[in-house]
């Protein structure tokens, strides 16, 4: 049959049905009126001749259905038919409905949301050609040198990898920084990438206006002022302007031009960070600051990160070995350099060790990534867990229903309809119930990412964007999670009401709701929903333990009223002496708002995650293995820090500005060979001078083995937490910030202790500051206390998320516990009735309904119970992560959540119970 | 009408076909041309002449319109298109081979083995 015919008679079949079902019936009245007149010609009177046609024509309506299905659309048809009869059966029984799609609309929502944000932070691509080819390098292993930032190379191993590699079909590198834009008299800070002249050809970006950055643009160090707008904003901060391009910004106090303007929705290759406009990395001096040994030409600092295009065919496998040889020649070449004399044996001979490895590229590089991974995975799966147990709870509400409409489908199955034909009717009712439960979960999905972004990302996410709205990914994940939903609950509810069931239509149903039969589906379901809302429970209490016990921890200093915020001056073309005097004058300014007690600067802001580490050599201590040297946490202050913080010293003093100067030691000494003050914590006292007075004493930086000593130790402070609360607190050691080398090229933080309330302060401050220099950005201005909370973000999201779902959960198993003990209650009104005639006495009646409830709940816990204990074995060192103070096996928090769950379904089924000890003998025994 | 045979599963069609081939019908006319054809010894219940035709129709054998019948009344005709006639000379083959077949395995006798 032609293709042609099979579709017109489709189309016809669908869109024509009333006109062909009418001209079948004329060409069928046709056909009996001319058989009549044919009997009338042979000499049968008109109406013994009509009633002979009509009788010789057989079933009208029967080969009208067989000429329909003849058609191919008997399908659609039967589908239709079954829709329409499914929404009228729920308009019938809205309340049940209300209840259904609500369930389902919670279930489907839930894991809608939830996959939306899992979606866009760890599945999604980036918005590039062909982005699974995309790899990025990194070198493992002992390292002798500078690093900063995950995963990078130093620039010149990233051009040893692009000229000699075999593997690619093009690289790139980049590095994320952020600058001090001025454009229209407005001064503001931005996110930037420096890239390489390859980046957008190996991307394959295209631009959007003018063009993107070429290996042209990639030459002179410094001569390569060109700048790509990002588009989104091109759009926001230059309201599109087409004629931007050719126009010059100020950015760090350097004229650069924009050549274009990037592709549409391509925010740089960090997911979580966008860059708001790209420079070619020969630009980095302007950006990263400058340094004896130019970062361009450093093999000693490590900062970029390489990307590469993996060739059609190769994998990641073959690229890796295909780059070790040549990582290896390179740290052979390197270890001979002169920047390694001072170095140990063991250090060179553990440095050639290091492995290159090839790291999946196709989502570009993300720290929220790593951070939300677990965390987004956990919650997806206690989402799919609240799925599971609405499905319970509607195939329970389905099959008390179907309990009802036993009647009704006895008489249906009586005229003639096919076990089937119910089947599927039952099974569209349940789809027609999923798919508006799934719109309107879609709605609800949309609306809670809105509130959830609102209440858990920090206002200074830095670029983080998330969109809410769902696309074609989310849309058909929501359908297909709707569509197994209305198969997973409906399914087993319609095989059961379709079973021809006989024995229990003449029997009376009646019996112990604990037997087999239809109340034993509805009974392990009960039993599944405690189970897992049990589970759920369980993971909803580790995760508020955690927060409770985050909230708890102390950084080592009041968190009251102190406010943090920071500058970098040096991006507005400041010099050394300039910042060096701006900083003086600002701290004697800020001193002048009235409220401030007292005002500290730091170079690494604390509590934020960042950290500045180093090898340090300690006087009088050697370490017992090679790989074992002394290491700390660094960071410079200014005085007066530790007295803003509110740190009290052990032993020592304070730094004062004279620490800062360099102190020349004799007229031959250099400002290098000077020494310098240094102030150290309690736990690095502890570690390395155990019962020594370390005052006096000295340390040196780095860990080779003939390092200066040069710093000597004269305070130690109480111990603090430095990257955040969650971590232990390190051994750390300070440097005047003002010390010899002070470049003033990195920002500073500036904290202030106020007595009164920290906003009026805030804007105090920023007044101040305008009023020393108006183009200078303020930004990161807030208290400890947000920022203590601000890092609590995840934890806070993960605890108020899974205690919501784990209480829906309970919420839904008691409900459905509900649903089973008052059906059976009222299936046994008259045999409880009997019993009540015959003596019973209320307590009795009321305590054997009770026995049944407890029953149903002691099985779930039973079943509960083990499976927490083995989630918490399995997975516990998986979301050991996530929790802090508390295994994930916790005894306590498992019979908690028990005692919670049994107390609330007990509270549950003795509503029922309730009601059967209250059963009227007279009534019931007259009932029915 | 006095032996008449209840028409072989599958043979309709290839009857409604040859009934058609000889010139545009009407159902009814369908029906009597296949009385006539076959002399009155095949019976076809009226009602299944329908489903049959609507089957053949979607297979693109027959096509169908509407005109006027010999007593003026407004009609459906079929006839056959190109596929119909290729499809009622195979399968007219195939039946006269089957028939072939069936007639000298009936007609064997103990001898001829």
């Amino acid at each position: 049959m032609n293709l042609w015919a099979h579709i017109r008679a489709w189309f016809n079949g669908i869109f024509r049905r009333s006109e062909i079902t009418s001209e079948l019936d004329e060409e069928l009245r046709a056909h009996v009126q001319n058989r009549a007149d044919d009997l009338v010609r042979s000499g049968l009177p008109r109406a013994e001749a009509a009633r002979r046609a009509r009788i010789e024509f057989g079933g009208h309506e029967k080969f009208k259905e067989e000429c329909r299905e003849a058609f191919g659309t008997r399908l659609l048809e039967v589908f239709l038919q079954d829709l329409r009869f499914s929404v009228r059966m729920l308009r019938k029984s809205p309340g049940f409905a209300a209840v259904a799609i609500l369930t389902l609309a919670l279930g489907i929502g839930a894991n809608t949301a939830i996959f939306t944000l899992l979606d866009q932070i760890l599945l999604r691509m980036l918005p590039v050609k062909d982005p699974p080819q995309l790899v990025l390098l990194e070198i493992v292993g002992h390292y002798y040198g500078n690093s900063s930032g995950d995963s990078v190379v130093s620039y010149p191993m990233y051009r040893d990898f692009q000229e000699h590699h075999e593997v690619f079909s093009g690289m790139f590198c980049h590095r994320f920084t952020t600058a001090s834009l001025s454009f229209g008299g407005q001064a503001e800070r931005v996110r930037v990438e420096l890239v390489s002249g390859t980046y957008f050809s190996v991307l394959g970006v295209h631009p959007a206006l003018g063009r993107t950055l070429t290996p042209d643009d990639d030459r002179v160090p410094n001569g390569e002022p060109l700048v790509v707008l990002n588009y989104a904003f091109w759009r926001q901060r230059f309201g599109g302007d087409p004629a931007i391009v050719g126009k010059t910004l100020l950015v760090n106090n350097r004229n650069m031009t924009v050549i274009g303007v990037a592709q549409a929705g391509f925010d740089g290759v960090e997911a979580d960070r966008s860059a708001n406009f790209f420079v070619p990395i020969m630009m980095q001096e302007a950006f990263m600051g400058e340094r004896k040994t130019p970062l361009l030409t450093d093999r000693r600092t490590r900062w970029a990160q390489a990307f590469g295009r993996l060739k059609p065919g190769i994998t990641r496998e073959q690229a890796k070995a295909a780059l070790q040889p040549l990582t290896h020649s390179m740290l052979e070449m390197e270890v001979q350099e002169p920047a390694f004399r001072h170095a140990s044996a063991y250090d060179r001979e553990q440095f050639v060790k290091s492995q290159v490895n090839v790291l999946p590229g196709s989502q570009g590089y993300s720290y929220t990534r790593n951070d939300l991974r677990t965390p987004l995975w956990v919650l997806m799966a206690i989402t799919g867990f609240v799925l599971l147990i609405a499905c319970a709870n509607l195939a329970n509400l389905l099959l008390s229903r179907s309990a009802g409409r036993q009647k009704e489908i006895g008489v249906r199955l009586a005229i003639g309809a096919s076990r089937g034909r119910i089947f599927h009717q039952l099974l569209i009712e349940s789809l027609v119930l999923a798919t508006l439960g799934g719109l309107v979960g879609l709605a609800l999905a949309f609306w809670a990412d809105q509130a959830l972004m609102a209440i858990y990302l920090p206002e200074d996410s830095s670029g983080l964007t998330i969109s809410t709205t769902s696309d074609a990914r989310i849309l058909l994940f929501t359908l297909a999670i709707t569509f197994l939903t209305g198969i997973a609950f409906g399914f087993a509810p319609a095989l059961q009401s379709t079973k021809p069931d006989l024995n229990s239509t003449l029997k009376d149903e009646a019996g112990s709701v604990v037997r087999g039969g239809r109340g034993g589906l509805r009974q392990a379901l009960v039993i599944a929903q405690v189970a897992f809302s049990l589970v759920l429970l369980v993971g909803a209490g580790l995760f508020l333990r955690t927060l409770t016990n985050l909230r708890g921890v102390s950084p080592g200093f009041p968190v009251e009223r102190l406010i943090g915020f920071e500058l970098n001056p040096w991006l507005n073309g400041y010099t050394a002496e300039q910042s060096k005097d701006f900083y003086q004058r600002l701290t004697e300014n800020l001193r002048t708002i009235p409220g401030v007690q007292s005002v500290g600067l730091a170079a690494v802001r604390i509590l934020q995650g960042s950290e500045w580490d180093s090898g340090l050599t300690v006087e009088g201590y050697s370490p017992s293995r090679p790989d074992d040297h002394p290491e700390a946490y660094m960071n410079k202050i200014s005085p007066n820090y530790f007295a803003t913080l509110g740190v009290s010293f052990i032993a020592g003093r304070d730094f004062t500005l004279q620490d800062g100067r360099p102190v020349k030691k004799g007229p031959d000494q250099d400002e290098e060979e000077s020494t310098m003050a240094v102030i150290i914590n309690e736990t690095f006292a502890r570690r390395y001078f155990s019962g020594r007075n370390p005052i006096g004493l000295h340390l040196g930086f780095g860990t080779d083995p003939r390092t200066k000593t040069n710093m000597e130790i004269i305070g130690v402070v109480k111990d603090t937490k430095y990257t955040g609360l969650r971590d232990d607190i390190p051994e750390q050691a300070f440097l005047p910030y003002l010390a010899a080398g002070f470049t003033g090229q990195s920002r500073m933080t500036v904290y202030l202790r106020t007595a009164i309330d920290p906003a009026p302060v805030m804007r105090a401050v920023r007044e101040k500051v305008r009023a020393m220099d108006a183009s200078l950005p303020v930004y990161g201005m807030r208290t400890t206390e947000e920022e203590i909370s601000n890092s609590l973000s995840t934890e806070r999201m993960i605890a108020g998320l899974s205690s919501i779902f784990g209480f829906l959960a309970a919420l839904l198993a008691t409900i459905g516990l509900y649903g089973v003990m008052a059906h059976a209650v009222a299936r046994r009104t008259r045999e409880i009735g009997i019993r009540m005639a015959l003596g019973a006495e209320k307590r009795s009646v009321l305590w054997m309904v009770m026995r049944q409830v407890s029953l149903l709940v002691a099985v779930g816990l039973a079943a509960g119970i083990p499976a927490a204990l083995a989630l918490g074995q399995l997975g516990g060192r998986w979301i050991s992560g996530m929790l802090f103070g508390v295994p994930a096996t916790d005894p306590m928090n498992i019979a908690l959540a028990a005692l919670l769950m049994a107390g609330v379904a007990l509270l549950a089924g003795f509503l029922p119970a309730r009601r059967a000890s209250r059963v009227d003998p007279m009534v019931a025994l007259r009932y029915e | 009408m006095t032996s008449q045979a209840q028409i072989l599963p599958g043979t309709l069609d290839l009857l409604i076909l040859k009934a058609v081939s000889l010139g545009p019908l009407h159902g009814y006319g369908v029906l009597l041309r296949i009385e006539q054809i076959s002399h009155g010894a095949l019976l076809i219940e009226q009602g299944a002449l329908y489903p049959a035709l609507f089957r053949l129709v979607r297979q693109g054998l027959l096509k169908a319109s509407w005109g006027t019948s010999d007593n003026n009344r407004r009609a459906k005709f079929y006839e056959l298109t190109s596929t119909g006639r290729k499809r009622l000379r195979q399968e007219a083959d195939g039946w006269n081979r089957l028939a072939a077949a069936i007639a000298s395995a009936l007609d064997t006798q103990p001898e001829e083995i």
